[in-house]
Parts: structure tokens; sequence; C-alpha cells
């Protein structure tokens, strides 16, 4: 889903690079933690405007599961993974070593453990766009929603379209050898990482 | 009154919708901590609904395009073309939903936009001399509202089938 691009084409080839660094930095430490490999098979940078975003982690009224962090240190944004559901519990499957198709609903320990994968996904994420940018990035603690893709996109870019009239979003889908698994990670950052990215 | 042929009008984030076409449902899709308002004006079946996100522009710059982003600008604002159209203000029913908590951090209440919002909104009507006939807000979880325009019947419902006359 791309809008028309009204950024200036070097901070979308900054955030491309960034997006890059960070995100395999990401599928690596999801692969560790799952003790899967992954490889990215989609990546992509997109600018979407406040009348696109309602889809963009799903249809509005469909279930999905999405796991929030917030990022501060040196400057401050978002992070939300969002997953459909059934991807959520093949995940909570692989992170735990159980037979795919056992997770069937999300009980505390499961939302634990995507907790964990969203911590563990942001911290990597953050440490490699950190390195780049010369910023130190810290992630919040995670929250895991499970709810309807609008609702929770809607909370969590209310505030960033405040200061912008479109964001930037990296899509990331990715695959182990036997299955691709597809998921929405937002990065969601603050004016001064824009700058930084420049 | 049957009206046949019904057309859902979706109303998208930061957007206002009016209108007195009885075939139209208005529409809000996915309610976190956004607030629909919907307003309806029975005598002139007329009406009015906004998608607000945030409760006031914090940022010195113009409201810009979409004034209906922000609660103390869009309810004025809905109201106000309510009103250019023909309604009259005592002939108003205002009911509102949304105001979720969808995310919750420890220490962190920045995320309770949805509270704030429904301050505002109350503050925003109290200011317009208008009195909230119903609302379903707040709460943990997403909602969509449909508005059918003929009758002026609001219905909210959530993923869990929660389903509300409001």
């Amino acid at each position: 889903m791309v809008t028309e691009n009204t950024q200036p084409a070097f901070t979308l080839a900054s955030w491309t690079k960034l997006a890059k660094v960070g995100s395999t930095n990401a599928v690596s430490g999801l692969a560790q933690m799952v003790n899967k490999d992954f490889t990215i098979t989609t990546l992509s940078i997109e600018e979407v405007s406040m009348r696109n975003a309602t889809n963009l982690i799903g249809k509005p009224e469909e279930m999905v599961v999405g796991i929030y962090l917030l990022f501060t240190g040196n400057t401050t944004g978002q992070i939300l993974l969002a997953f459909h559901p059934t991807t959520a519990f093949e995940l909570v499957d692989m992170a735990m070593g159980v037979d795919s198709g056992s997770t069937t609903s999300l009980g505390e320990m499961e939302r634990s453990v995507l907790g964990e994968m969203g911590n563990i996904v942001g911290t990597f994420f953050l440490n490699g766009v950190a390195d780049c940018v010369g910023l130190r990035l810290m992630p919040s603690p995670p929250a895991v929603v499970e709810d309807m893709a609008g609702a929770l996109i809607g909370t969590v870019l209310a505030e960033a379209f405040d200061a912008n009239e479109s964001i930037f979003v990296i899509k990331l889908v990715f695959s182990t050898s036997t299955k691709e698994i597809e998921g929405r990670f937002l990065v969601l950052p603050s004016i001064e990482l824009h700058s930084a990215a420049k | 009154m049957v009206v046949t042929n019904q057309r859902i009008v979706h109303v998208g984030m930061g957007e206002l919708t009016i209108t007195n076409d009885v075939s139209v449902v208005l529409s809000c899709v996915g309610l976190g901590s956004c607030i629909a308002l919907c307003v309806y004006d029975p005598v002139i079946k007329m009406g009015g609904m906004a998608h607000m996100l945030l409760p006031a522009c914090r940022i010195s710059h113009d409201v810009g395009l979409l004034p209906s982003k922000y609660i103390n600008t869009g309810t004025p604002l809905l109201i106000e073309r309510m009103l250019k159209q023909g309604s009259q203000k005592q002939d108003l029913i205002v009911k509102i939903t949304g105001g979720a908590r969808m995310l919750a951090i420890p220490g962190n209440s920045q995320l309770d936009i949805g509270q704030k919002n429904i301050a505002e909104v109350n503050a925003a009507l109290t200011r317009e001399c208008l009195k909230i006939c119903n609302a379903d807000v707040g709460g943990e979880f997403g909602r969509s509202v449909t508005f059918q325009v003929d009758c002026g019947r609001i219905t909210v419902k959530s993923i869990s089938g929660r389903f509300i006359d409001l």
C-alpha cells in the first residue's frame, strides 16, 4: 500500500538504509528466540497518510495480535509488531518448542512469550538503528493486545498524526525454510529521529 | 419507514460527515482511543458523525486540512455544519462512543489518550450547550459504530460480540 511520496528522495533513502539494518537485526533476534532460521522475503518502506492508515495491519474490523513498545533515550518513538492471530499462535509454538497447532488462544503465558518476542525484536531493531545514527535508544516493557486492527492502529497512530500528516512504515515479511510468516513491523519515530536519519 | 438500498458511508480517522440522505448508514470502524461523535436531528432527518483522534492540537500550527482530527475543533465544526444545513440546536440528539485504553504500559499515562478524549468531548459539548443523551465509552476494547440516518439508530459493537443500541 503506497501513497504518493511527498518526502524528498534522500529522506526515504536514508530511512531505507536504517530500516534494512534494523530489520535484519530484528529478524536475527527473533530467530535466536525461536531457534529457527528466518529470512526476510519482503522489506518495504512506505509513506502512509492518515486516510490509508486504518488498513495498515489488516482490515479495520479484523482481529489482530499486536505487540507494542515505546522507545526512549536520546529520542523517542513507537514500535508495533502485528500478526494475524494464527500467526501469533504459530510464533508462540516455535518459541515454546511445542508442536505447531498447540497454541489456540492467548493466555497469560502465551502473552508473556509474545511480549518477550516483541521486546527482543524491538531491542535488536533499535540497537541496529542506534549504531547507525549514534543515538541511545531503549525500549519500554511491551504491551500485548488482541483486538480490532483499526482500533489498535488508530490508538498507536493518533499522536503520530498530530505532528505529521503522513508517517513512514516498515513492512516486513519473513519466512522459515518451511513456512512464510507475515507480520507488520511498524516504526513511528519522533521528529528527532527523522532528522538524525537525514 | 422502510428504506431500501441502504449504503454505508465510512467516516475515517480525522473525518467528519453530515448527511440528510436517509439511505445512508454512517460508520466508524475500529475505534480505539478515538471518539465517534454522533449527532442526529430527527426533525429534518439529518445525521452527523465525526471520527476524532486527539483532545486538542498541541503543536502551534494551523489545524490544517483536518480540524476534525481534534475534539476541541471537530465538535463545534460538526454542530456548526448541521446548523448551517437547517438544524436547530434544541432538536439535536448527541451520542458518543470510543475512548478506550487499548495499550497499557506501566508508568506511562500518555497512552491513556482515550480518557483525555472522553473528558474533552464532554467539555466541548458543554461549551456548545449540548447534553450527551447516551454514551458507550472507555474500557479496554475496540469498537465499531453504525448510525442509520433514516431513524437515528446507533449501534456499537466490539470484536467479542458485545452489541449495544446506544
